[in-house]
């Protein structure tokens, strides 16, 4: 539909203005009605009004329509009741007389200085700016098809014309992103995350769609005749109304350039069944091909052969180290404020740069503009609830969500001596959206996140994530847009441990980092596009200090020096697209990297191992001193050509650079994992990978297929020295082993995204091979011989589907099945300190026996009549349908002098849950 | 301490869902036949013994299969040799080495294959005498633990092992006895009597302590062993005899890794099991793997008694009437023993009240009935 806020001025503006001269504003009208037909209704309001309706009942538009109005003047309730169709009305008061038409409009008067405004005849349009171009004019309809003009006829004879605008929810005002607009098939583009699009195309005449997720399709006429603006309100999709077939990214993934890229938003999410149906976005990224983990356990994902540290997790912008909650059993983003999860996993966009993987881009809500609306869930583990509105009507929102636990009911079952332990987490959202004008926003996203764990009054352990940032997005011209990002991120995490009154400790870990970033985005035409920028990131990390837990403790201090590292980086894309068919985005980020001081810092001789014995010199840097700066080019290219409109193939080649790295030797990564930046003696990870994709869709693009290639290299990856110690090591550097990867595989999806049946299958085929190559022989893991990574699981299928039986009730299932992880098995076993022991050698050369899992859960929603004051819908499932005793580890332990080898499996039983829910 | 809050958080979640079984992979067994040297070269007045041992099999229950014809040499810097020798199956044992604390050792370990095998250079090192045991009581039972306090220019680094033993009473103290060849129930012989036995254990656990992270040289309330409730071996009397030796930092890094990779695995969070080798080498053959770690130190020692007459050891002993026609079928082999015996009014024997054998006979419980020189 069109945007409300324009309708009366275009739609009916001749009718608005005079029903205002003539004081007429007095008829209004208070009704509900379900499921009628639009002639039905016109035919009630006549009763009603007393009016006399014109209209062909064959042109009305036959779908059934609820809608209530309340003491609501008839011109916003005829409004609203040709909202998205082919018709449109005039009132003339002063007869009582009501005209629906389809391609003419009836003037009932001449408008008062309709000339003389000029362009700017949208009075009372608070969408218009001041600038003198022609907005949204609709001018007229044919049959069952809107039509927009853009532009004024005066076009000054360019050939090609800029539109540009902003796709937004015609109820709530929220920006909609992802949805694509899609003009005679061959100009496309998508709305990015503020909703905003633009696209270059001939002036002329066209066919115009706006689809996406959740949304109802639009279609129209559109007439281009210069550069202009044209802002799309669209409809969600309400069920009740007439068959509407949603279509998402219906023919995005064949056309955009980026590959290995995929985005999930929280509808989906949501229906994937949860461990005890908690909504996690974790675990739902896990079921995208390419996507893995070491285990149900550990905090964090793989792609594509990376660790975990690889990953760039960006939640609005701020970093986040540790995106678990409760030892990696729960990821810690709200679902009731996130928006949606994107990841890129082969092409990643130089605006991104750090990490070697890939980037995950967890993006909120933004708040309601409208109203005050919220939702509110109990589950067996959290609570959560959120609310969002405006603060200012139209300018300022805001959204803010919280959740928390009561997962002290699990430590009731543990056994007595367990009784006085307690796990407690939360997390707080808030997130502020203000509209300068029409080309400046504000955006304030703010994030906290804790979570505490105590055992039995002994040892505490708690962490914590707190980010904030702010956003200053400016369009500077219609071509070039910026935005300018300012954040503060921090982690820490603390364990203490009391009760041993000389052992008495506290040992703390801390991140905490300043960045800011510029980014431009600069549209010239259809066939090239360019966007850069600049930031900067500030690190300061504590890797630890280690400090008397109370009075009367002989602990030491001990601080391991704070490091500090500041990295810049500057990146330029280009997006060229010589014909609709073929294009190429060519991007160049140089990242620059400086260890910075007060620091000491150890110097060894160079070409040997590094150990106390080949220690030369010990540095004492002051203050700001650059020590050792790292830097150099990563190029992000990729291309893509299309057969046809559903058919396309992609190639890519990517390199990164990653100077911040997590210490961990543990084989699942646990929440105590410190990490550490690169210093002149732990020198950054770099990564290459190329791939080339192959895309096709099928049944008028309901259903998308694609596989894709990929092939990687990981340099100077950490290893350690059998049995280092990485916390408190104040010369890591001696105990690390640099290790070189490699990673090759292929990922299969087939995703259905339209109907009643919805869901992807994936397969994926992956292997990750590391070698190390430490200088000191005797350190070499496997003798220098090429190993599997511990998260090298080669074959993985998963399928994520959803029923939807009606519109009250969806089914949802899950079932993925992988190769069980590598595992080093012992190959002997030995007498030692009066036990049986057993004896290992090389890693990783065995493997767990395979996972097979599947989950199932019920969706039931109650009643979905719009105007309810509240909405609410039951979850209810199964985690682990089948029960099976899927192994998390294989171990050997010496146990009163024999060995015994256990399996441990996580989740060994049939998990069952239930969650309600509650909108308002 | 972390390791510990891991294991917690697995156990909450393991007490929901998760769950932990026997698994046995069935492996192929590549790493056998390798030399296992364990031993601590005691630089004092007590003997020193060095163990050598073969790897084995993953499958089956073999011993460990002992190395014998072995020479064992310990080596000073000041060109001294001793030699070590076999005194029981892969024991090697010197009486008194009155090593030097100024100088360096080797040992020198010559197999009956032809391999020679050398270790590194070792310092010996006084052990500070160990300061107290205690005993801390909750609900769950009981622990030992060790305090102890070294001087400065003393190691950092403490290794623990210990011997237990602890006396256990029948139930009955009976004064007779079935002799099975005469069919008979006759009393006992002062050296048939078996109400009093002891019983042994060692520690099979890697025992580690530092001091490192403290201002002081001290160890405070290492926890040694915990004994669960209704446990036999608080019943009566305990004795634990606790070793304390003094690690050099490789040496303790040496038992850490052991004890990660054989001790403390199995939570959410496992560390990478990893290879061990240790301060010894194959100087003839670069393919022949050899592991161990020989410390040199001198041995501080503490025994301590503990009584605690709250103990609960419960037993189930009740006392069954054996009419005297059917002593046979109770008694022989030992399924019922006598306790005593019911007379009829004329007071001839009418039946025997008999109990089951662990109820009777210390032995059974597989006690020693020798009483130890220090009880």
């Amino acid at each position: 539909m069109l945007n409300k806020k324009i309708l009366p001025a275009l739609g009916s503006l001749l009718i608005i203005s005079q029903a205002a001269n003539t004081q007429e504003k007095g008829v209004t009208i208070t009704a509900k009605y379900d499921s009628l037909p639009r002639k039905e209704l016109l035919l009630q309001l006549e009763k009603k009004t007393g009016f006399f309706f014109y209209f062909d009942s064959g042109r009305l538009d036959t779908s059934k329509i609820s809608f209530q109005a309340n003491d609501e003047a008839l011109e916003i309730v005829l409004n609203k009741l040709m909202d998205g169709t082919a018709s449109t009305f005039a009132i003339d008061y002063p007869n009582k007389k009501v005209y629906i038409t389809q391609q003419i409009k009836i003037q009932t008067t001449l408008p008062r200085g309709f000339y003389a405004d000029g362009d700017n005849i949208a009075a009372g349009n608070t969408t218009a700016d001041s600038s003198k171009m022609l907005y949204n004019h609709r001018v007229s309809k044919t049959e069952q098809k809107l039509r927009f003009e853009v532009g004024s006829g005066n076009n000054g004879g360019k050939p090609v014309a800029l539109i540009q605008g902003i796709i937004r929810n015609g109820r709530t005002g929220e920006p909609m992103s992802n949805v694509s607009i899609l003009i005679d098939n061959r100009y496309s583009t998508t709305s990015n995350q503020y909703g905003e699009y633009s696209v270059s195309l001939p002036t002329g005449d066209y066919p115009l769609s706006v689809v996406g997720i959740g949304i109802r399709e639009l279609t129209a006429e559109i007439t281009v005749h210069s550069d202009g603006k044209l802002n799309i309100d669209v409809q969600q999709q309400v069920p009740t109304l007439r068959e509407v077939i949603v279509s998402a990214r219906k023919t995005s993934n064949i056309r955009s350039t980026s590959m290995g890229t995929a985005k999930l938003d929280i509808t989906s999410i949501k229906r994937i069944p949860a461990l005890f149906g908690e909504t996690d976005i974790l675990r739902a990224i896990t079921t995208l091909p390419g996507v893995k983990t070491v285990g149900e356990a550990s905090t964090g994902f793989n792609v594509r052969g990376g660790s975990t540290d690889q990953n760039l997790i960006l939640y609005n912008e701020g970093t986040i180290y540790n995106p678990s909650h409760f030892f990696g059993m729960f990821s810690a983003f709200n679902p009731e404020v996130v928006k949606d999860v994107e990841l890129f996993k082969g092409t990643i966009p130089a605006k991104y740069g750090g990490r070697l993987a890939s980037v995950l881009n967890v993006n909120n809500r933004e708040g309601n503009k409208k109203n005050i609306t919220g939702s509110a869930g109990i589950g067996a583990i959290t609570s959560r609830l959120q609310v969002e509105g405006p603060l200012d009507k139209n300018k300022t929102s805001f959204i803010a969500g919280g959740r928390t636990t009561y997962a002290n009911w699990l430590i009731g079952l543990l056994p007595a001596e367990y009784e006085k332990s307690r796990a407690s987490f939360y997390d707080i959202n808030l997130g502020i959206s203000h509209r300068i004008d029409s080309s400046n926003n504000l955006y304030f996203s703010g994030y906290l996140s804790n979570d505490k764990f105590s055992l039995n009054n002994d040892t505490t352990y708690k962490y914590t994530n707190r980010n904030f940032s702010l956003k200053w997005k400016r369009t500077l011209t219609k071509r070039l847009q910026g935005e300018l990002i300012a954040g503060y991120d921090h982690y820490e995490f603390e364990t203490a441990s009391l009760n041993n009154e000389t052992n008495a400790y506290s040992l703390a870990f801390r991140i905490r980092q300043m960045f800011t970033k510029l980014n431009f985005t600069y549209f010239k035409n259809a066939q090239h596009s360019f966007d850069f920028g600049i930031s900067s990131l500030l690190y300061k990390l504590d890797p630890g200090s280690y400090t008397p837990g109370k009075a009367g403790s002989l602990v030491v201090t001990d601080i391991v020096q704070t490091e500090q590292a500041l990295e810049n980086a500057a990146y330029f894309t280009h997006i060229y697209s010589p014909t609709p068919d073929l294009s190429f985005s060519t991007g160049l980020r140089y990242s620059l990297y400086s260890f910075l001081g007060p620091k000491q810092v150890n110097y060894y001789a160079p070409g040997e191992p590094k150990n106390e014995n080949t220690l030369t010199s010990t540095v004492d840097y002051k203050s700001g001193k650059f020590i050792k700066t790292y830097g150099g080019p990563e190029i992000r290219f990729s291309t893509r050509y299309a057969f046809n409109p559903t058919l396309s193939v992609k190639a890519g080649f990517n390199s990164q650079r990653q100077y911040i790295h997590m210490l961990s030797n543990t084989t699942a990564i646990s929440p105590t994992d410190i990490w550490k930046l690169s210093d002149p003696n732990v020198k950054p990870q770099r990564g290459e990978q190329v791939s080339v994709g192959l895309y096709k869709n099928l049944k008028s693009n309901t259903i998308e297929t694609s596989v894709e290639f990929y092939y990687k290299r990981i340099h100077d990856y950490l290893d350690y020295k059998p049995g280092a110690k990485l916390v408190l090591n104040h010369s890591i550097e001696t105990d690390v082993i640099s290790t070189e990867g490699k990673a090759y595989g292929a990922e299969l999806m087939i995703r259905k995204t339209v109907g009643k049946l919805t869901g992807w299958i994936s397969y994926t085929y992956s292997r990750v091979l590391l070698r190390s190559t430490a200088q000191d022989q005797q350190w070499q893991i496997n003798n220098g011989r090429e190993y599997p990574a511990n998260y090298d699981k080669p074959h993985d299928v998963t399928l994520t589907s959803s029923f939807r039986i009606n519109h009250r009730l969806g089914l949802s299932m899950n079932s993925t099945y992988s190769t069980g992880r590598p595992i080093t098995y012992p190959i002997g076993r030995f007498y030692y300190a009066g036990s049986a022991r057993v004896l290992y050698s090389d890693r990783n050369q065995h493997r767990i026996p395979d996972y097979f899992r599947m989950d199932l859960s019920v969706n039931i929603e109650g009643n979905h009549k719009v105007k309810k004051l509240t909405h609410n819908s039951w979850t209810v499932g199964c985690y682990n349908l089948l029960g099976r005793k899927n192994p998390y580890s294989v171990y050997f332990v010496s146990e009163d002098g024999s060995v015994n080898g256990y399996k441990l499996s996580v989740f060994g039983n049939i998990i069952p849950f239930i969650n309600y829910n509650i909108r308002f | 301490m972390i390791k510990k809050l891991f294991f917690a958080a697995l156990l909450v979640v393991s007490t929901l869902v998760a769950c932990k079984e026997k698994f046995d992979p069935q492996l192929p067994s590549p790493g056998v036949g390798y030399l296992i040297v364990e031993g601590n070269l005691n630089p004092g007045n007590d003997s020193t013994v060095i163990r050598l041992t073969r790897s084995y099999s993953m499958q089956g229950r073999p011993l460990p299969l002992a190395e014998m014809n072995a020479t064992v040499i310990v080596e000073g810097t000041d060109g001294s040799t001793q030699p070590l020798l076999m005194t029981s199956a892969g024991f090697y044992t010197a009486r008194r080495l009155n090593l030097s604390f100024t100088q360096q050792y080797k040992v020198r370990i010559k197999t009956g294959d032809g391999k020679e095998y050398l270790s590194q250079l070792i310092t010996p090192l006084t052990t500070p005498s160990i300061d107290s045991i205690g005993l801390k009581r909750n609900e769950s039972g009981a622990s030992f633990y060790v305090n102890s306090k070294g001087t400065e220019n003393q190691s950092k680094y403490y290794r623990w092992d210990y011997d237990e033993t602890w006396e256990i009473n029948s139930y009955y103290n009976s004064l007779l006895i079935y002799q099975e060849n005469a069919n008979l129930v006759r009393d006992r012989l002062p050296a048939e009597m078996e109400f009093q036995c002891w019983k042994y254990d060692t520690s099979s656990t890697i025992l580690l302590g530092a001091s490192t992270a403290l201002s002081a040289n001290v160890i405070n309330e290492k926890t040694l062993l915990t004994i669960p409730k209704l446990d036999e071996r608080l019943a009566v009397r305990h004795s634990l005899m606790l070793r304390q030796y003094s690690l050099s930092k490789d040496a303790y890094n040496f038992y850490e890794l052991m004890k990660k990779n054989t001790e403390s695995l199995g939570t959410l969070f496992d560390p990478q099991p990893s290879e061990l080798r240790g301060n010894i080498s194959c100087i003839n053959d670069n393919n022949a793997i050899v592991i161990g770690y020989i410390t040199a130190s001198t041995v501080s020692s503490k025994r301590i008694f503990t009584t605690l007459p709250d103990w609960i050891y419960p037993q189930i002993c009740e006392l069954d009437t054996v009419p005297l026609d059917s002593i046979q079928d109770f008694f022989v082999g030992g399924g019922m023993i006598p306790v005593l015996t019911g007379y009829t009014p004329r007071g001839t024997v009418d039946y025997y009240l008999a109990s089951p054998g662990p109820c009777v006979e210390c032995t059974r419980r597989r006690g020693n009935l020798a009483r130890p020189n220090f009880w």
